[in-house]
C-alpha cells in the first residue's frame, strides 16, 4: 500500500480499485463512468496535462475479459504464462497504472513483481467465474506463488537500477513499450549498450563526461546536442525532459 | 567469454562448477540466481533445502513483508555471542530480499561500528553447507532423517533427572537464568564450558581485589602499555575494542604515541605492533612482572612500597635477569619508564603464556598494575566484558570421571564442542563415547555432533532470539535477521518442547520468543519510570539493541587485598629444552572459524600462511637442526606427537616452539575436515590448580627435523620490503617534529587531467595510516564479503593465484638494536592517476573513469592479463576458473556487484557499488556526495579506523586532510603512477636502523615533483 500512496495519494488507491470494479462495467456499455474514472485518475495522480498525449493508457475499446484471455492465449508474440494475464486488458480497459502492481521502482533496483496477495485484492470477487482466475486462486489456496515467465533480462555484468530511471522522469513505455497493447507482453527494446545509449548521451549536466575511448568510438556522441533522438516510442524534446537528469556515459556507471 | 572452465582442487573444497555458460536447463548462473531471488524474497526460496530450480522465472511474493521494497536493502540490530569470537558484538546485519549479505558494526556497541576478521566471517558460519540440515538419527556410521516430533520425544525421554547432562557454551543474560530454570525444572545439571577460558584471570583478580570476572582495560586512556602476551588486538578477550582504545593511544596528530612493550616469549599479532620486546624464557613472565612491581613500588613510594617490597623482595632486577634471560638493565629501564607513566598500563598473557602456574602469572601481573596506580585508573576491576559462569578443565576432567564410571546416563550438547576442545589427554572423547544417551543441539555438525547418536540441529544466532549481557549492566538483545534456511528451530524452544512432554510445562512460557519477552517486561516494569510502554520501548530496543540498565555497583577504587601477597611467589627454575606454546589465531579463536573459507585463506598475521598449520621456530634453534620453512617437523610431548610444516619465526624466543590452535578438525565440514594440526593433542592436560584452567603452553617438547618438504603455503614474496618506499616507518622524534611544520603537496594528482576530469566534481582517493593498522584483516574479509571474492583454495593460492582484492603485507625492518620492528601495509588498488594497466589493454577493459577510479569493465575483459603483467603493485587478480560456491554459500553474494567467471581480470574499484548508490541518493536529494557519505567496506569495518576514504577534489574532506600530513608518501612514489591512496608512515619508539622515512619523503616528493614536469613534456610533444 505504502508504495501506490507515494505516487498518487490515498485517492489514487481508491480511484484505482474503483477502476477496477467500474472498468468492468464498462464493457457493457457505461462509457460515461468509464471517462469519469479516467479524468479523476488523472486529477488523483497528478498527470500533467502538458505531457505529450501517447504516455498513458489509450483509452478503453471495450474488450471483455473473455476476449482479453483469448487474445493472450493466440498472441504470437512473447511467452506464454502460467496465466494467461492480459497488460492490455487491465491498463487499457481497466486504466490501471504500472505502479499499482509494479510498485516500489522509485526504490529498487527491481520494479516488484506483484505478490499474490494483491491479485487476490481483486480477484477474490472479481472474475471468479472465469477458468484462468479460478487457476489463480488455487496458487493463492496452494501457498504458491506465480511462477511468472520473465520476459525482460539484463546481463549479469549490468546493474540497471530502476530507480534511477524512475526518478529521472523517464516512462515506462519508452523501455517497455505499449504495455497497454500487448496481448502478452514482449520484449520490446532491444537492451543492447547502444540503445541504452542513445538516451544517456542526451545533453545532461556539465560533469558528465565520457572518457572512454572504445565507447566514443563505437557509441559516439550525436553531433550536435538534441541531433541523437532514441528508439523510444514518443521522440520528444530530449533537451527538455532530461535538462539535469541525464544518465552518465562512464562505464562503471552500469558494469561493475 | 566463458568456456565453462572449472577446478575442484583436492584439499576437499568444493570450488567450482555451476556456470550458466553452457544453456543447460536450470543451469542458474549465481547472478541470475540472485536477480531472480531480488523480486523472490524469503517466501519462495526458504521451505526447501536445495538450491531452488528458478530458470528464469520471475517469482513474487505470496504475501509482501511489510515495510520490505523488493531490491532495497534493509538492517536489522542484533548481536553475534558465538560465531564473531571471544566478545560479545553489536552488529548491523544488511538484508536483501530475506538474505543477510552483509555484517557491519553496531557503532552504539564497545566494538564501536566495527567487526574483526572472524565477525564479519560469521556469514559464512550462517550459510555454512555443513549445516546439519534438519533433525537426524544415528544409523549405523551415518545419520537417517527423522521428524521432529520424533526427535523431540526422544530427546524428552532421555533426560533422566539426577543422570542428565546439560553441556554450552558460557551464557549471560537471559539466556542464563533459562538454562538454569530448564535444567533445575528436569532434573538436569548445567555446565557451561568454553575451550579458551578466562577462569585465571578472574581467579586472580578475585584473589588480589575480591572482585571476579573481567577487568576493563582502558588502553586509549594510556601513554605507555606493556603486554605480558595478551593477543588484545587479535584473539584476547575483546580485540574489536582494544582495537579502537589502542589507536586512541597512538594518535600522534594529537602529540600522542604511547609506547608498547611486549614482555613474552612469542610476538603475536599484537606484538608485532609493539616498539619493543623483552623475549622472556617461557614461564618466567610472572617473575618479570614482581620484578617490575618491586622496582615500581620502590620508585613511587607510598602504599604500595610498603605492602610490595617485603613479599617481592627476592625478585631483584638481576635474579629475574638470569632466569628469564632479560638483562637487568632492561627491566630497570621499563620499571623506570611506568613509574614516571603518567597512566601505565600493563595486560595480562593470553592462553600462549598460560601454563601450570597461569593464575600466579595473572595475579603478578595486577600487582604490577596495583603498583603502577593503575588499577581504578586504566585497569578498572570488573567492569570488563561479560563472560558468563564456565567450568574450568578441572571440572571438565571431573566430568569425564563422572562419564567413565557411568553416573551419567544422557548427554545434551547446545552450543559446545568438547570433543574437538578438551585435550585428548584428558580423555573427554574416549568418555563420553561410552555415555548412553549423547544428544547434540548443536547448530554444525562438529566433532561433538558426529560423536552424538540424536541430532536436533538448533537455528544459527543471526535466526535466532536472544539476549545477552555485554557488560555489568548493559544488556543487548539478539533478533533473527531472516528465517531459518535450514529445518531447524531454535534451541531454547527445543530444550521448552522436551519439558512439556511429560506432562504439564513446568514453564508459562509456551516458546522461548515469550520467555524472553516476558522476562524483559518484567524487569522494564520495574525499572523504567513508566514514561512509556512496554511494546514501545521493545520497538526502539530492537532498533537500538542495547540499553544501560544499572550501573554496574563494583567498587571503582578497590584495594589490594593481603591474601594476595600470601602467596607463595617462587622464582622460576630454570628450564630445559623446548617449551611448547599454543595460541589462538584471530581467524580462527578456539577452531570455530576453521570451517569459513574466508577464514582458512586470510594469511595469518604472522607467518601469512594459509589453509594450515605450521610450528614457528627460532631461527637459531631451526639452524642446527638443519630446518627451514616448510620444512616437516615433528614435534613429541608426553601425550602425543605431530608433525607440521616448520616456519621459522624471529619473533619467537629460542627456548619456545609455537603451533596455532583452530585446525586439525576430524569433522566440522568440508573446508576444516583433516587440515592442518590439533596443536591441543600435545597438551599434557595439566591444570592450573588455583583456577583449574588447563595449561595450554610450557609443555616440555621435542624437536625432530623429518627430513622431507611440507606444503606451507605463504601469502607474501619477501619479509622486507628491500627499502623500496613500500612499507615506510618513521621514528617518533621525526614525527613529532615533522607534524605541522609539512604538507604534502597533492596538487599533482588534482590537477592533471588523466587522473580525473576537470568538469567531475570527485576524485576518489583514500589515506591508509600504518601507525594504526595492525594487520588483523578485518578490511581483507570485509572485502570478500562485500565483493563476490571466491576463495581458491590451498593449491590455487601455491600457485599464486588467489582471489583478495586486498592484502595485508607484513614487513620486518631490522632496528639499530639487532632487533626488529614491523610495519602492516595495506595493498589494495592504488586507483593511479597515471595508471600503467591502463595503456597496454588491448581492448579498453582497464578503463579510466572521469572520477580518477581505475575501473574493470568485466565484460570487455578477455583475459590476456597484460595489465596484471604492468601493475607494480600486483593487486590484480585473474579467474583462472570460475569458482563454484556451494548453496546456500551463494546467498551471501552481494548482488550489486557482477560475480566474475572465467577469464576476466578483476580488482579493487573502491567498492564502486557503494559510490554509486550514495552518488544516486545525492542526485535524488540535488546535491553532491557529502564527506563520510560512503565508506568503502575496508574503511567500514577496520577497528583503528586505519583507512579514510573521500573526495580528494574537496580540500574540506577527511582524506584531503590526512593525505596532506608530514607522514604522507606514495607507494612507490618514483614510478610516478600518482596513486589515489596515500599512506602515512608507520612510527616506532625504537632505533630504526635506516633512520626512517623522514629524508626519504623529501627526496621523493622532489623527485615526483620533477617527474611531473618531464610528463607534463610528454604530453605536449605527444598531442
Amino acid at each position: 500500500m505504502k508504495l501506490i500512496l507515494r505516487l498518487g495519494g490515498a485517492a489514487a488507491f481508491v480511484v484505482a480499485l474503483s477502476a477496477v470494479l467500474i472498468g468492468l462495467s464498462a464493457r457493457s456499455g457505461d462509457a460515461d463512468a468509464a471517462a469519469s474514472v479516467q479524468a479523476s485518475e488523472q486529477e488523483a495522480a497528478g498527470v500533467d496535462q502538458e505531457l505529450p498525449p501517447g504516455i498513458r493508457p489509450s483509452n478503453p475499446t471495450g474488450q471483455t475479459a473473455e476476449e482479453a484471455i483469448a487474445a493472450h492465449m493466440v498472441a504470437s508474440e512473447g511467452p506464454e504464462q502460467p496465466i494467461p494475464f492480459s497488460h492490455r486488458f487491465h491498463s487499457q480497459e481497466l486504466q490501471m497504472q504500472c505502479e499499482y502492481c509494479h510498485g516500489g521502482t522509485e526504490e529498487s533496483v527491481v520494479a516488484v513483481i506483484p505478490p499474490v496477495e494483491l491479485c487476490m485484492g481483486c480477484h477474490r470477487i472479481v472474475g471468479a467465474q472465469l477458468e484462468p482466475i479460478q487457476r489463480l486462486q488455487g496458487y493463492w489456496e496452494r501457498g504458491e506463488p506465480v511462477p511468472w515467465v520473465r520476459v525482460y533480462k539484463s546481463p549479469d555484468f549490468v546493474q540497471f537500477p530502476h530507480r534511477a530511471h524512475i526518478r529521472s522522469q523517464v516512462e515506462c513505455e519508452e523501455c517497455h513499450g505499449k504495455v497497454e497493447e500487448m496481448d502478452r507482453v514482449y520484449q520490446f527494446s532491444s537492451l543492447k549498450m547502444g540503445w541504452c545509449l542513445d538516451c544517456h548521451w542526451q545533453a545532461g549536466e556539465e560533469t558528465d563526461v565520457a572518457t572512454d575511448r572504445l565507447l566514443l568510438e563505437q557509441f559516439p556522441p550525436p553531433p550536435s546536442p538534441g541531433g541523437r533522438q532514441p528508439h523510444g516510442l514518443y521522440p520528444r524534446d530530449i533537451e527538455q525532459q532530461y535538462a539535469s537528469n541525464r544518465g552518465p556515459i562512464d562505464c562503471t556507471a552500469c558494469h561493475y | 567469454m566463458n568456456n565453462g572452465d572449472t577446478h575442484r582442487n583436492g584439499d576437499g573444497v568444493s570450488l567450482p562448477t555451476v556456470d550458466g555458460g553452457n544453456g543447460t536447463p536450470g543451469d542458474t548462473s549465481r547472478r541470475d540466481f540472485l536477480k531472480v531471488l531480488g523480486v523472490a524474497g524469503a517466501g519462495a526460496a526458504a521451505a526447501s533445502c536445495g538450491p531452488p530450480d528458478m530458470g528464469d522465472k520471475l517469482i513474487p511474493y505470496l504475501v509482501p513483508p511489510e515495510d520490505i521494497v523488493p531490491g532495497t536493502n534493509v538492517s536489522y540490530a542484533t548481536i553475534l555471542t558465538e560465531a564473531g569470537g571471544p566478545e560479545p558484538l553489536g552488529i548491523h546485519a544488511t538484508v536483501r530480499d530475506g538474505r543477510v549479505i552483509k555484517l557491519e558494526g553496531n557503532p552504539r556497541f564497545p566494538n564501536r561500528g566495527r567487526l574483526s576478521a572472524l565477525a564479519q566471517s560469521a556469514l559464512q558460519d550462517l550459510y555454512d553447507p555443513d549445516r546439519i540440515q534438519g533433525p537426524r538419527v544415528r544409523d549405523g556410521n551415518g545419520f537417517t532423517d527423522t521428524d521432529w516430533d520424533a526427535a523431540i520425544a526422544a530427546l524428552a525421554g532421555a533426560i533422566v533427572p539426577g543422570r542428565t547432562v546439560l553441556l554450552t557454551s558460557p551464557q549471560t543474560g537471559s539466556s542464563a537464568e533459562f538454562y538454569a530454570a530448564w535444567a533445575d525444572a528436569v532434573g538436569a545439571e548445567w555446565m557451561a564450558w568454553e575451550p579458551l577460558g578466562y577462569e585465571a584471570l578472574s581467579s586472580a583478580y578475585e584473589i588480589a581485589f575480591g572482585i571476579p570476572g573481567m577487568p576493563q582495560y582502558e588502553i586509549n586512556r594510556a601513554d605507555r602499555i606493556v603486554s605480558f602476551g595478551a593477543d588484545f588486538l587479535g584473539s584476547w578477550l575483546s580485540p574489536v575494542e582494544f582495537g579502537a582504545r589502542f589507536l586512541e593511544s597512538r594518535r600522534i596528530e594529537q602529540g600522542r604515541q604511547a609506547k608498547f612493550t611486549v614482555v613474552a616469549p612469542r610476538l603475536s599479532l599484537t606484538g608485532l605492533n609493539a616498539d619493543e620486546w623483552m623475549a622472556a624464557r617461557p614461564g618466567t613472565e610472572a617473575a618479570v612482572a614482581l620484578a617490575l612491581a618491586g622496582e615500581v613500588a620502590r620508585a613511587k613510594g607510598g602504599e604500595a612500597a610498603s605492602r610490595l617490597s617485603g613479599p617481592l623482595a627476592q625478585f631483584t632486577p638481576e635474579a629475574v635477569a638470569e632466569r628469564a634471560g632479560i638483562p637487568a638493565d632492561k627491566i630497570v629501564r621499563l620499571a623506570d619508564d611506568l613509574a614516571s607513566a603518567q597512566n601505565p598500563i600493563i595486560l595480562p598473557p593470553d592462553v600462549s603464556g598460560q601454563d601450570g602456574a597461569t593464575t600466579e602469572t595473572h595475579l603478578a601481573v595486577a600487582l604490577l598494575n596495583y603498583a603502577c596506580g593503575a588499577i581504578g585508573s586504566t585497569v578498572r576491576p570488573g567492569e570488563g566484558p561479560m563472560r558468563g559462569e564456565s567450568v574450568s578443565a578441572e571440572q571438565m576432567r571431573g566430568l569425564v570421571g563422572r562419564m567413565e564410571s557411568g553416573s551419567i546416563e544422557t548427554i545434551i550438547v547446545a552450543g559446545a564442542n568438547p570433543v574437538y576442545g578438551v585435550p585428548k589427554s584428558l580423555g573427554f572423547a574416549a568418555a563420553f563415547a561410552g555415555v548412553d544417551n549423547r544428544i547434540s543441539l548443536n547448530s554444525h555438525l562438529d566433532e561433538t555432533a558426529a560423536a552424538c547418536d540424536l541430532l536436533l540441529p538448533s537455528n544459527h544466532e543471526l535466526e535466532s532470539w536472544g539476549d545477552a549481557e555485554i557488560r555489568p549492566g548493559i544488556w543487548a538483545v539478539a533478533q533473527p535477521v531472516m528465517r531459518p534456511i535450514f529445518d531447524t528451530r531454535q534451541r531454547e524452544d527445543l530444550l521448552l518442547a522436551s519439558a512439556a512432554l511429560g506432562g504439564e510445562s513446568p514453564f508459562e512460557a509456551a516458546d522461548w520468543k515469550s520467555w524472553l519477552e516476558t522476562s524483559w517486561r518484567a524487569s522494564f516494569e520495574a525499572e523504567s519510570e513508566g514514561a512509556t510502554s512496554f511494546e514501545d520501548f521493545w520497538f526502539v530496543m530492537l532498533q537500538a539493541g542495547a540499553v544501560r540498565r544499572a550501573q554496574s555497583g563494583v567498587d571503582p577504587n578497590p584495594t589490594l587485598r593481603a591474601g594476595a601477597l600470601e602467596r607463595a611467589f617462587q622464582l622460576p627454575e630454570p628450564i630445559e629444552g623446548f617449551k611448547l606454546t599454543t595460541y589462538a589465531p584471530a581467524q580462527f579463536y578456539d577452531g570455530r572459524g576453521a570451517n569459513r573459507s574466508w577464514m582458512q585463506e586470510l594469511p595469518d598475521a604472522v607467518s601469512k600462511a594459509v589453509w594450515n598449520s605450521w610450528v614457528e621456530i627460532h631461527p637459531e634453534t631451526a639452524g642446527p637442526l638443519g630446518l627451514e620453512t616448510g620444512d616437516l617437523v615433528e614435534i613429541r610431548t608426553s601425550a602425543g606427537s605431530l608433525t607440521a610444516p616448520a616456519f621459522l619465526y624471529e619473533g619467537i624466543h629460542p627456548d619456545a616452539i609455537a603451533i596455532p590452535l583452530g585446525q586439525g578438525h576430524t569433522e566440522f565440514g568440508r573446508t576444516a575436515k583433516s587440515r592442518g594440526v590439533n596443536a591441543l593433542d600435545l597438551l599434557d592436560g595439566s591444570v592450573d590448580p588455583q583456577s583449574g584452567a588447563l595449561a595450554f603452553s610450557g609443555v616440555a617438547a621435542e624437536l625432530t627435523a623429518v627430513g622431507e618438504r611440507g606444503r606451507l603455503v605463504i601469502l607474501q614474496g619477501n619479509d622486507t620490503d628491500l627499502d623500496r618506499e613500500i612499507g615506510e616507518m618513521m621514528q617518533v622524534d621525526d614525527a613529532l617534529e615533522k607534524i605541522g611544520g609539512h604538507q604534502v603537496d597533492l596538487r599533482q594528482i588534482l590537477e592533471t587531467a588523466w587522473d580525473s576530469d576537470p568538469k567531475s566534481p570527485y576524485r576518489w582517493g583514500m589515506a591508509i595510516d600504518l601507525n594504526a593498522c595492525t594487520g588483523c584483516g578485518a578490511c581483507v574479509t570485509a572485502c570478500y564479503a562485500e565483493n563476490n571474492i571466491p576463495t581458491v583454495g590451498e593449491d590455487l593460492c601455491n600457485q599464486g593465484r588467489e582471489m583478495s582484492w586486498m592484502q595485508i603485507m607484513r614487513y620486518f625492518e631490522e632496528t639499530e638494536d639487532d632487533g626488529f620492528q614491523t610495519v602492516h601495509v595495506p595493498v589494495l588498488c592504488q586507483q593511479c592517476g597515471d595508471a600503467p594497466c591502463e595503456p597496454v589493454c588491448p581492448v579498453y577493459a582497464a578503463y579510466h573513469t572521469p572520477e580518477g577510479l581505475n575501473a574493470q569493465v568485466y565484460n570487455r575483459c578477455v583475459g590476456t592479463r597484460y595489465c596484471a603483467n604492468n601493475c607494480p603493485y600486483k593487486v590484480r587478480r585473474f579467474n583462472w576458473f570460475t569458482y563454484e560456491q556451494p548453496y546456500p554459500l551463494d546467498l551471501q553474494l552481494n548482488p550489486d556487484v557482477t560475480v566474475r567467471q572465467t577469464g576476466v581480470m578483476e580488482k579493487c574499484t573502491f567498492c564502486v557499488q557503494r559510490i554509486n548508490r550514495a552518488k544516486l541518493d545525492a542526485k535524488d536529494e540535488g546535491r553532491h556526495v557529502q564527506d563520510g557519505e560512503i565508506q568503502t567496506a575496508c574503511m567500514q569495518t577496520c577497528p583503528t579506523q586505519a583507512i579514510v576514504f573521500g573526495n580528494l577534489k574537496d580540500p574540506a574532506s577527511a582524506v584531503s586532510r590526512v593525505a596532506k600530513g608530514a607522514r604522507a608518501y606514495h607507494m612507490l612514489g618514483e614510478l610516478n603512477t600518482r596513486p589515489a591512496i596515500t599512506y602515512l608512515a608507520g612510527v616506532s619508539h625504537a632505533p630504526l636502523a635506516h633512520g626512517g622515512h623522514g629524508e626519504h619523503a623529501d627526496e621523493g616528493h622532489e623527485e615526483a615533483g620533477s617527474a611531473t614536469d618531464d610528463h607534463g613534456a610528454a604530453d605536449d610533444a605527444g598531442h
